[in-house]
């Protein structure tokens, strides 16, 4: 072999292990940067559920809620009603206990958002009395102490019903919950009220409470869609105008839609 | 005890008027209650054919709010303690115009001496202070305030204040037309009335407006306003006013 022609191998071979090694450095350049971008992507998206959450949280604290609870509590206590005092004290104290506790987590158990959502009823059914009545039911084959999902996101569809629905009229209505599971493992929750409807509700003017009144199911339907960006999954809410047979508003009917499957399982996937 | 006093209680929560009624019985006799109302439309008829002296109205109610039920009323026009859950937008129009108002759970206290001031004709609201409460909760910016002065109710339209300065238990306002007045409250309840506004307060004894600044020596710890006047800087309230000029 000439000196020449084993200069020319020595080149071909050192080239070709340059470029290697440059091709090699590139992949990996590149593999990191999308695996940084995937983790900032994530890292954005739970930033945005935990605005979601919080926002949620501040929803459900409602102030025109808590203070009206602690005056009705007072009244108690002004007509010298120990025990009505004692009780409904209790009962407000673990629905914020319930509330500050559920915040921090991306799921709970079905049975727990039972209770807080009956607490919730409870109390609000103190306020208006014989104006507020309520139902819950949940089917037998939902397994409420398995069964999870991501906390408050059934309660301002029902203060939606009581706000515009049953307050609007004079002698009040029936607010009824629905839990059900269907053969495919979706959670469907049905809040009903037999009110004056969505139509009417909005012709009524009901200055300064109304921003923040539908501000709690707006944030809902927005947590619902960063939940389902990070689960994947296709967890739904639907609004029906219901109406009797004379074709007149006789209340709304929320349904919300979650898969139970997919959510419990695609919880660590990004 | 003063005379009695025909009152009507209005607010669309059960709980709440019925709440009054027993703290109105226990801690001022002299309320003489002739009516409770909890739904808006029937207040207003009731008021009318009533006339109360004195109305404690709910802020916020189905149908008709507090101020909106005030301007149905009209020629009628009746004291007012206006009573809210909570609700911050009404608050601070309460607050920009010098209205009494009380939150509820209601402190004994606190209801005692609104029916002390309510009794006296002098602090009645004015039509002005009602109207511009009621542009101020729906959202309307915020360009003149109403302060209890020694004559009545005076409106300060914000950006003619030129400083605020402390004297014991009153403030002093300084406009830039050089005329002053004193209004019975600490500079520390002024402070958190002009808060939002481009007010800083840049010592114990002063409040200033920024847009009146003319210089600031970072060495001696003076600000020279647009009328030439020299106050002083606390130390610690240097940095926070510089900031709050390079944000701006």
């Amino acid at each position: 072999m000439s000196s020449n022609s084993l200069f020319t191998a020595i080149v071909a071979v050192a080239l070709l292990v340059i470029f290697l090694i440059i091709g090699m450095a590139i992949i990996i350049i590149i593999a990191r940067k999308q695996k940084i971008s995937q983790q900032l992507k994530e890292a954005q998206l739970q930033a945005r559920i935990n605005d979601a959450n919080l926002a949620a949280l501040s929803s459900q604290m409602n102030p025109h809620f808590i203070f009206n609870c602690l005056n009705s509590i007072r009244l108690y206590a002004e007509q010298n009603n120990v025990e009505a005092a004692g009780e409904y004290l209790s009962m407000f104290a673990q629905l914020i206990r319930n509330t500050l506790h559920n915040a921090r987590r991306e799921k709970i158990l079905l049975q727990d958002e039972l209770d807080s959502m009956g607490l919730y009823l409870k109390l609000e059914a103190m306020r208006f009395k014989e104006k507020l009545k309520y139902q819950i039911v949940v089917d037998d084959n939902v397994d409420v102490d398995f069964v999870e999902i991501p906390p408050m996101l059934v309660q301002p569809y029902i203060e939606n019903a009581i706000w515009h629905g049953l307050m609007h009229k004079e002698d009040g209505g029936t607010i009824r919950l629905h839990f059900k599971q269907s053969t495919d493992d979706v959670l469907i929750v049905t809040v009903e009220d037999n009110g004056v409807g969505r139509q009417n509700s909005a012709n009524i003017k009901w200055v300064a409470l109304t921003k923040q009144k539908s501000y709690g199911t707006q944030i809902t339907s927005e947590r619902i869609a960063l939940i389902n960006e990070k689960y994947h999954i296709n967890a739904t809410v639907q609004t029906t105008d219901l109406r009797n047979n004379k074709n007149e508003p006789c209340g709304t009917l929320v349904t919300l839609k979650i898969p139970l499957n997919e959510l419990a399982h695609n919880s660590n996937i990004g | 005890m003063s005379l009695p006093i025909t009152a009507i209680l209005v607010d669309d929560e059960l709980d709440s008027t019925q709440l009054l009624q027993l703290q109105l019985r226990r801690h001022c006799p002299n309320v003489n209650i002739i009516g409770i109302e909890n739904d808006s439309e029937q207040a207003l008829a009731s008021i009318a054919r009533l006339q109360p002296r004195l109305l404690f109205l709910d802020i916020e109610m189905p149908n008709l709010n507090g101020f909106q039920l005030l301007e149905k009323l009209l020629p009628f026009k009746p004291a007012v303690i206006f009573i809210t859950a909570y609700n911050q937008y009404a608050i601070k129009a309460f607050k920009y115009n010098a209205l009494d108002y009380l939150v509820k759970p209601v402190l004994a206290t606190d209801l005692m001496e609104a029916v002390a001031k309510a009794s006296n004709p002098a602090n009645h609201p004015s039509d002005m202070q009602l109207k511009q409460a009621q542009q101020q909760m729906v959202g309307e910016p915020i360009t003149k305030i109403a302060v209890s002065t020694q004559s009545g109710v005076s409106f300060i339209t914000l950006s003619q204040i030129m400083y605020v300065e402390a004297s014991s238990n009153y403030s002093l306002f300084i406009m830039d037309d050089c005329t002053k007045f004193t209004v019975s409250k600490t500079l520390k309840e002024v402070q958190e009335l002009l808060e939002e506004g481009n007010f800083f307060r840049i010592h114990r004894q002063f409040i200033i407006n920024l847009n009146k600044v003319k210089h600031f020596d970072r060495f001696e710890f003076t600000l020279t306003l647009d009328d030439k006047t020299r106050l002083p800087v606390s130390r610690s309230q240097k940095d926070k006013l510089l900031e709050r000029y390079n944000g701006l």
